[in-house]
């Protein structure tokens, strides 16, 4: 299907905010910020104050009133610890989803580009059957089916990400194919192998690099809706999307509740934006 | 042309057969028992066995597959554990509502898309602002988006309502309210039905817009490069004549193909904000059926969703090709 090759949609609504990022500095403080929320992953039960699962305080403690800074929760749970907590099972799992995307997808996109011939033709029609699919329903489906948790959502997102960037590594191997390097390493007898393993894949990284780091953003966000459905870690587990979902109903007694955790996916979202645009900035001056 | 066109709707054939298949070994393959799902742990062995070979189950899989693809197409789409009901008679109350909500959101995409393509024309400080808040909406989780719509124009300003299609109740013969309300010359309840639906539609709607406005913007900057463009501005038209006469039109046909693919992420999106604004869909009906490991609902809401997107995006591709002899290619 043309229309859906043409358009990486995904790529384009992720690179959201910061789009055009021009200094070197600020591209490295973009991708700073995106080591500082993998700090925050990494040290959250030092940083969480209290412990997400278990009530501390008053129900519906509103936040910056007590010393639970963002208040509690429908039982008295503290809102920042579970914060911390839900950011922490979050990130990896969009990192993760966009990893196995790339690494499936990388697989097809080259084994096609450089095999050539029925292969080509087989693997190319079958990941346009997975774009002409509507995504993110699929992933839904999936995850229904296999039942909630972390494991299924990312098998079932991971089997919907991969196409794109099939299509894409699969052009790059086609235009490097055509380059003067790899035209004068043929001339010298370079065996097919050899020019595929050493002349051309090492020129598709760059470019995978680019598209994963853009990426990240709206795994994070597909992964948070999911989250919201209920098809994530089963409660008392901190989840970002699930924590909203739980207490939306609440809105109007308790705003802070349901918004936080939105306010955390935006702000990973951004942050994977960010750093996605500052190491695109940083590999196109090379 | 007729070739190109039978072409493509074999592929669109191909692609409904996948996306049943797909969802045919979900069904098949998922670790949840659907005998079990419907009798209740309980139920003695003689029982599950015997209905379980009522269901068809120890059937061979090509069997039970034509019998799914079979009854698909006679509008059977399968009991719902939890109602016991036929899923299609439990949907058509809730597809007109999704429906309602998702077209609504289209049309808010793409006037809020074509704004922001214009806004990136201009160096003007209050449209970079416009687009600021696109950019930052569309990096936020739909319900977030959601929550926060209530808040502002429901708690805060009053403007709008937070829950429901309508004040009203009961329904009209098409279910879409809009059209119920207009075939009934009921003006008020028709008003009352939009005032439900902006708030909704517009949170589902800044992700895609911002898909749109992106691409509009860079098919406004190539194609005014082209001569005649050139030519326009040397007879003397103004900035906007030349945009406006000229520029758009030629610079709107990918905007076509794309608004049929985010119509993919208007349904997720859909989904998600009915569950925040009680929106009587499939979206909340869906909620229900993942909390109750309902497959046959989970499954037909998965496929008239899915083939909904599959035949829209079919329908866009004819219609390129149509306008546009080279796109007939491939």
């Amino acid at each position: 299907m043309t229309a859906a090759t043409l358009v990486p949609e995904r790529m384009r609504l992720a690179r959201g905010l910061g789009g055009r990022l021009s200094s070197e500095m600020l591209s490295w403080f973009c991708i700073g910020l995106f080591a500082l929320v993998c700090l925050i992953v990494v040290f959250a039960p030092l940083i969480a104050p209290y412990d997400p699962i278990q009530p501390i305080g008053a129900p519906y403690t509103p936040p910056f009133t007590s010393k639970y800074i963002l208040g509690t929760d429908s039982i008295g749970r503290d809102v920042l610890s579970r914060l911390i907590y839900g950011v922490q099972s979050t990130w990896p799992l969009g990192i993760l989803v966009v990893v196995i995307g790339i690494a499936i997808g990388g697989a097809v996109g080259a084994i096609a580009g450089v095999v050539g011939g029925w292969l080509d033709n087989l693997l190319m029609r079958v990941t346009d059957l997975f774009l002409a699919l509507p995504a993110a329903l699929v992933a839904i489906a999936i995850v229904a089916f296999l039942g909630p948790g972390t494991t299924n959502m990312l098998i079932g997102i991971s089997i919907v990400w991969w196409p794109y960037f099939a299509r894409i590594v699969r052009g790059e191997v086609h235009s490097l194919a055509a380059r003067p390097h790899v035209e004068a390493a043929r001339m010298t007898g370079v065996g097919r192998r050899r020019i595929a393993t050493r002349h051309i894949l090492p020129g598709v990284v760059p470019t995978l690099v680019v598209l994963a780091s853009i990426d990240i953003g709206s795994a994070i966000l597909t992964i948070s809706s999911l989250s919201f459905l209920g098809l994530g870690t089963p409660p008392p587990a901190a989840e970002l999307g699930a924590d909203a979902a739980h207490n939306a109903g609440f809105l109007l007694q308790a705003w802070w509740v349901p918004v936080i955790p939105g306010l955390g996916v935006l702000v990973l979202t951004i942050v994977a934006n960010l750093a996605g645009s500052g190491v695109r900035n940083l590999m196109l001056r090379r | 042309m007729l070739k190109f066109i039978a072409r493509r709707l074999l592929s669109l054939v191909i692609i409904l057969l996948v996306l049943t298949f797909l969802l045919f070994l979900m069904q098949t393959y998922s670790p949840i028992d659907p005998v079990r799902a419907i009798l209740g742990e309980k139920a003695n062995a003689a029982a599950l066995a015997a209905l379980r070979a009522k269901m068809g189950l120890d059937d061979p899989l090509y069997v039970q597959y034509f019998h799914y693809l079979g009854g698909l197409l006679h509008g059977d789409l399968g009991v719902s554990y939890r109602s016991r009901q036929p899923v299609i008679d439990d949907l058509k109350a809730f597809v007109p509502a999704t429906l309602e909500l998702g077209i609504a959101g289209m049309v808010i995409a793409v006037i809020l898309g074509v704004i922001f393509a214009l806004t990136t024309l201009s160096r003007s400080k209050p449209l970079a602002l416009f687009r600021g808040f696109i950019l930052t909406g569309a990096a936020a989780p739909t319900f977030l988006l959601g929550v926060l719509g209530v808040i502002l124009f429901y708690k805060t300003l009053g403007w709008l309502p937070a829950s429901g299609r309508s004040s009203e109740s009961g329904h009209g013969p098409t279910r879409f309210l809009l059209i119920d309300d207009i075939l009934a010359g009921n003006i008020t309840g028709f008003f009352d039905a939009i005032h439900h639906l902006i708030l909704p539609a517009l949170c589902i709607a800044i992700g895609p817009s911002l898909v749109i406005g992106r691409v509009f913007a860079s098919s406004l900057r190539s194609t005014l490069d082209y001569d005649y463009v050139r030519t326009a501005q040397a007879k003397g038209l103004t900035g906007s004549q030349v945009v406006g006469r000229h520029v758009i039109r030629n610079a709107s046909s990918p905007v076509l193909s794309l608004v049929g693919l985010q119509i993919g992420a208007m349904f997720a999106g859909a989904l998600v904000v009915e569950n925040i604004f009680s929106w009587p869909g499939l979206g909340l009906y869906m909620s229900g059926a993942i909390g109750a490991s309902d497959f046959p609902a989970i499954s037909a809401i998965t496929l008239i969703l899915g083939a909904g997107y599959i035949l829209v995006n079919a329908a866009v591709d004819i219609l390129q090709g149509v306008i546009d002899p080279r796109l007939r290619v491939a």
